[in-house]
């Protein structure tokens, strides 16, 4: 039985911490911890909220489990209760989400903000990293966030929300500047005073632009050196009241809600419609993937290069659960907002660039885990990725089979040969003669040294081969 | 009560609109909190004068 770790991205709140072992996810408690985890129990929002499953389902754990041992030392001082949550399939971070899923991701914080007000609780932050995606439905997983509300301070989590989820909201909206790359190069978030400087001239006309953003800078500007329990003091005797914090997150969700981001033309936004692909050619490969999950029986599958999800779908039917990976924002935001409205649980999607996928970030590289070291796939898909990689990325393509192969899995992966027309467009973008090593035989060659070659077939329309590998040995 | 102060920074502006933001209220804290900044401006400028007076007289003798 492994002992529990302590999970590196959840030591910046003293009371309350998180450790992850093979029987479970479980929360650590100080003592103000507990009595904060306590008035939300006896809440009627818990209970509301646990059950429509915008909350994670949190219970007191077991004290004397061996996986507990590691709970001791997790807090500075001996921990008064440890709790177990449900566990969450697959991991994802912000900057590896959607508008659309950054945008919900808020809304539902502010949700839970107001709901915790009616209660007399509050939420003591309010990074979005607080919520995770099961699927494609948002939920609240820290429970420690939520603690007893002091009469007369403000909300403390406010300027960490412009600077995680509404300032980058706002800046892809209005400036079509993605937020992924923002929230990557800056865990804590945009300050306000460059949100100004990204939100100059006409754009400051948006709504909600010149107080949230503009006169936001400014006053930290004005304050820098004002103590803060000076301000908080001022505030009380100015009888600063629940109800102007009540009345910031309403317009606050007034405001997120109406954030609306159109993508420009994307490249692949249009792919399904546009792609070299017959129906024919389409229908096959289909065939060929639902063969090899129904043999595999995966868990967890990767589809990467997902592009509108067709194939995550066919092994989610499976009821494997699917990460649906793509580069591409636009893709990414269609592919989530339809499988919001068909209600596909199990599928999840990311935005995730696979020649420079997420690394490890902020404190020692490890708050932030590197996609591959939050779970493997039992069965990956590589369909119309090899070219991209090989040609658009410059990966070699003894590199691509050897990094499939590294992940373990068994997977279903397509080549287009030279003379596709998506490959013969790829090429045509290069000097003349380029990536010679980009050759059928030559592939075949290297996945025969990695895997099991279990099955291949060649497409209709004689320039796309689908294979079915599995790891050697 | 500051023992249980948040872990979070919440930031000496971002209080302050806060209070600015909260409307009709809000504007009627800011009100009080500004008016209280004015006057403590006020009184820290009427300090410095005397201040620099004294500083002016003493080079003087």
């Amino acid at each position: 039985m492994s002992r529990a770790g302590v999970e590196p991205g959840s030591f910046r709140d003293p009371d309350s911490r998180v450790l992850v072992s093979d029987e479970g996810v479980f929360r650590v408690l100080s003592e103000a911890g507990l009595a904060d985890w306590q008035a939300l129990a006896e809440s009627e929002l818990f209970e509301r909220a646990v059950a429509d499953g915008s909350l994670i389902a949190t219970r007191p754990a077991n004290g004397d489990s061996d996986a507990l041992r590691g709970a001791e030392t997790a807090l500075a001082d001996p921990p008064a209760a440890v709790l177990r949550h449900d566990r969450i399939p697959f991991v994802s971070y912000p900057y590896e989400w959607t508008f659309g899923m950054l945008r919900d991701a808020a809304l539902l914080e502010l949700d839970l903000l107001l709901a915790s007000l009616d209660e007399g609780l509050i939420l003591k932050d309010a990074t979005p990293y607080n919520v995770q995606f099961d699927g494609a439905r948002a939920v609240f997983i820290d429970v420690g966030s939520f603690e007893r509300l002091r009469e007369g301070e403000p909300w403390a989590g406010y300027r960490q929300f412009c600077m995680q989820a509404l300032y980058p909201l706002m800046i892809q909206a209005h400036r079509d500047i993605a937020l992924q790359p923002l929230l990557r190069g800056r865990l804590e978030g945009i300050p306000p005073t460059e949100a100004a400087r990204m939100l100059s001239g006409r754009h400051r006309l948006h709504r909600g632009v010149l107080t949230h953003v503009v006169l936001h800078a400014r006053l930290e500007r004005r304050y820098e050196k004002s103590a803060g329990d000076e301000v908080r003091g001022e505030l009380r005797k100015a009888r600063f009241g629940t109800e102007l914090i009540r009345a910031n997150a309403r317009r606050l969700r007034k405001l997120v809600s109406r954030l609306e981001w159109k993508p420009g033309a994307s490249a692949w936004a249009a792919y399904r419609t546009t792609s070299t692909y017959t129906d024919d050619d389409a229908s096959r490969k289909s065939k060929f993937v639902r063969a090899a999950v129904d043999r595999v029986g995966p868990s967890l599958t990767w589809d990467l290069g997902a592009n509108d999800g067709v194939h995550s779908r066919i092994a989610a039917e499976s009821g494997s659960y699917v990460l649906a990976l793509d580069s591409d924002h636009a893709t990414v935001e269609a592919l989530y907002r339809s499988l919001r409205e068909s209600g596909e649980p199990r599928v999840l999607p990311m935005v995730a660039d696979l020649a420079d996928p997420s690394p490890g970030l902020g404190w020692r590289n490890a708050e932030r885990r590197p996609l591959a070291d939050r779970g493997r796939p039992d069965l990956i898909l590589c369909l119309a990725l090899v070219h991209h990689l090989s040609i658009a990325a410059n990966v070699p393509l003894a590199e691509v089979v050897a990094w499939l192969a590294d992940l373990g899995a068994p997977a279903v992966i397509e080549f287009p040969t030279r003379e596709d027309p998506m490959v013969r467009r790829l090429l045509a973008a290069k000097r003349e003669g380029s990536h010679p090593d980009y050759d059928r035989e030559r592939f075949e060659r290297l996945l025969e040294e990695r895997f099991e070659v279990v099955r291949r077939e060649e497409l209709g329309s004689r320039t796309r081969h689908m294979y079915e590998v599995g790891p050697r040995g | 009560m500051d023992a249980l102060m948040a872990y979070l920074d919440p930031g000496s502006g971002s209080m302050i609109l806060q209070a600015i933001l909260g409307g009709v209220a809000g504007v009627v804290v800011a009100l009080k909190m500004f008016g209280r900044r004015v006057f403590s401006f006020l009184t820290f400028w009427k300090r410095d004068d005397a201040a620099a007076a004294a500083a002016e007289s003493k080079t003087d003798s």
